[in-house]
């Protein structure tokens, strides 16, 4: 079921988008002799949000008055208790990928994979921990040694370089 | 034409590129089978894996790893009633109620088998329908590309989405996110804001990898995929049918694979439609139609045959025009350019050999397929019960991986965390991927030819509507937007809103 409020939200985002692109549009700039210059699609993709965005808005709009006397509908956002693991992940996810060049490949790998099992399960006894934590140790070693060994892949090295 | 077959067959069957179909095969079916992992995260996490390979063989690998991930869906949607795949989903219709009366054995044999043979129909349709469109393809200028392009864009914008206005917003978002770095005509930076690793704007691996698999995690996070799943118990003997039952299946095999290969052609309709049409149409075809849904082989049949139908006609538009039909050809477009391979009419010119290898590969992949889902179930369904907190952490490291090893820098992992970010929101607020995908893949395309074409003509638009191919796909754009929109409309009125 459509959240009609949700709609709108996104309806209103995307026409200040389409516009903010639209408006960027002309900062870029056209050194060359062509006619139609590296702004032109970027206006275009602009004027097409802004237009799709106004839709959706109006739309939503007329849908959420006709369906006033219906039964409210549900929420398409996470329920709150949710929402932290979600956040968690997103800030595990940043902190892995912004510390592969500092820690190194193999070291950030074992650090995410370890909270990220810890966040995602419950570990409870002490023969869980070691499965999960063998599971991040080994699997990083594993990705390591045939990516970079085998496949000869770049892998940052960070302070072991 | 068959000569080149033979030729493709020839570089093919050597040990080592049929050890990669097999390892892409066997990967595809896992992937396929585990309910929240899909055939296109399965040639997501391939592409790192090809980087080393010759052309052939890397490829090879990714189209076994699509074939699998087709096909391995009908495996969870018969023992768990979860579709593996959206490709698979009316395979739980007649398969799941048949495993609970104790015939599981049955329907997985008549799935895998049903499986290959609309394999073996749309991969000739593919070998022996490529090369002539290609030809044709060949007299394409900016205003016929630019058209075709466009047509591809609103139709899986259109139809991708329950709401056509949110499908086109996607599309839109995903030429818009195309649009950084230097612009393909006057290669002058846009959109870079000074950060120089934006130059050469997104690359299409972190964002199609982005959009689609890093998503799962975030959604496991908050509960929305299901941990744990009982699997039916099954006994399998031969294939599960007899004779008399599988020639009574033969014309259902053929339309449903008619229907599949037809719908694959389609840009923006894939698999996960094609199933749903064919077991329809099965069930409106049929004497008993009453029966469909309470567990009968024709169920089966029909979707399986559609989805496995539709992988050889999803590759169609993908050679001979560069224009992928979803999201996980859109994910082999990737491969075949990391491969030096730009798919289009000229491939089959420049390439050709390696086209019919391809080709040959893809037949061998579902002979593997065959003989790999009947040998191998009962480790695929052990394979099922594998948690996910534990497999969907690795899977994100492994795009990582294959991220960073694009082009050797860290820049590609974080676009990749990003586009997951995209991706989850995207899902939240009800906005298809594939358009986004599709658009960022088509853009650099409209862009070119709606500019060169309007360059050619002085500044004159009327050569998109005058020339012959680009007026019929003009047509065609205005004619599927129209008959989307009316039919919803007309939907609707018959519908309540709480129903949509």
């Amino acid at each position: 079921m459509r959240n009609k409020v949700q709609d709108r939200g996104l309806g209103i985002f995307f026409s200040l988008f389409g516009l903010g692109v639209f408006i960027l549009s002309f900062t870029v700039k056209k050194r060359t002799v062509l006619t139609i210059g590296p702004g032109f699609m970027p206006r275009i993709i602009g004027g097409v949000l802004l237009l799709l965005g106004l839709v959706l808005t109006v739309q939503a709009v007329r849908e959420k008055e006709a369906a006033s006397s219906r039964k409210p509908e549900d929420s398409l956002a996470v329920p709150w208790n949710r929402r932290s693991p979600v956040l968690i992940t997103f800030l595990l996810l940043v902190l892995y990928v912004g510390l592969l060049e500092v820690l190194g490949f193999t070291l950030t790998t074992v650090l995410y994979l370890t909270f990220q099992f810890f966040m995602l399960a419950e570990v409870r006894t002490l023969k869980r921990l070691l499965i999960y934590l063998s599971a991040s140790v080994g699997g990083s070693f594993a990705v390591t040694v045939i990516f970079s060994r085998f496949l000869r892949l770049y892998l940052p090295q960070g302070i072991f370089r | 034409m068959l000569e080149m077959l033979l030729g493709g067959f020839g570089a093919v069957a050597n040990p080592v590129s049929l050890l990669f179909i097999f390892f892409g095969v066997v990967m595809g079916i896992i992937f396929g089978a585990i309910p929240g992992l899909t055939a296109t995260m399965a040639i997501a996490l391939g592409l790192p894996l090809t980087y080393g390979m010759s052309p052939l063989n890397g490829i090879s690998l990714l189209l076994g790893l699509y074939l699998g991930g087709v096909s391995g869906g009908l495996i969870s949607a018969i023992l768990l009633k979860i579709p593996g795949t959206p490709s698979s989903i009316a395979t739980t219709f007649d398969g799941y109620p048949m495993a609970q009366r104790g015939e599981a054995g049955k329907a997985l044999g008549t799935g895998i088998v049903f499986s290959f043979l609309a394999g073996v129909l749309s991969i000739s349709t593919l070998t022996f329908i490529s090369p002539p469109l290609a030809r044709i393809a060949l007299k394409f200028g900016n205003y016929e590309y630019f058209s075709v392009a466009l047509f591809a864009m609103t139709m899986i914008g259109s139809l991708s989405s329950r709401s056509i206005v949110k499908g086109l917003i996607s599309g839109a978002m995903g030429i818009f996110f195309g649009l950084f770095g230097f612009d393909p005509i006057g290669a002058f930076p846009r959109f870079t804001f000074g950060w120089h690793e934006l130059s050469g704007g997104f690359s299409l691996l972190p964002v199609l990898v982005g959009l689609f698999a890093v998503p799962q995690i975030f959604k496991l996070a908050e509960g929305a995929i299901a941990e744990t799943t009982a699997v039916q118990k099954f006994r399998i003997k031969g294939f599960g049918f007899s004779l008399q039952e599988f020639f009574s299946q033969i014309v259902n095999w053929i339309r449903s694979s008619l229907i599949g290969i037809g719908i694959g052609i389609l840009p923006g309709v894939g698999a996960s439609t094609s199933n749903i049409v064919a077991w329809m149409t099965a069930k409106k075809r049929s004497p008993t139609p009453e029966k469909f849904g309470t567990g009968v082989m024709d169920g089966i049949v029909a979707a399986e045959s559609a989805n496995n139908g539709t992988v050889g006609g999803a590759l169609i538009p993908l050679f001979t025009l560069g224009i992928p039909g979803d999201a996980a050809t859109a994910m082999l477009l990737g491969g075949l350019m990391l491969h030096g391979l730009v798919p289009g009419p000229m491939l089959f010119t420049r390439s050709g050999d390696l086209i019919f290898s391809i080709f040959a590969g893809l037949a061998l992949a579902n002979i593997l397929m065959l003989i790999t889902e009947f040998f191998g179930i009962r480790l695929f369904v052990r394979l099922l019960r594998i948690p996910k907190r534990i497999l969907l952490p690795i899977i994100v490291v492994l795009c990582v991986v294959g991220a960073i090893g694009l082009n050797n820098r860290v820049f590609d992992a974080m676009s990749l965390i990003f586009f997951g970010v995209v991706g989850y929101l995207f899902e939240k607020f009800d906005l298809p991927l594939p358009p986004v995908v599709l658009g960022f893949i088509l853009g650099p395309m409209l862009e070119v030819n709606l500019r060169r074409g309007i360059m050619a003509a002085q500044g004159s638009l009327l050569p998109f509507v005058t020339q012959p191919i680009s007026m019929l796909f003009l047509a065609a754009t205005l004619v599927s937007i129209g008959y989307t929109v009316f039919s919803r409309i007309k939907n609707r009125e018959r519908m309540p809103v709480f129903d949509e």
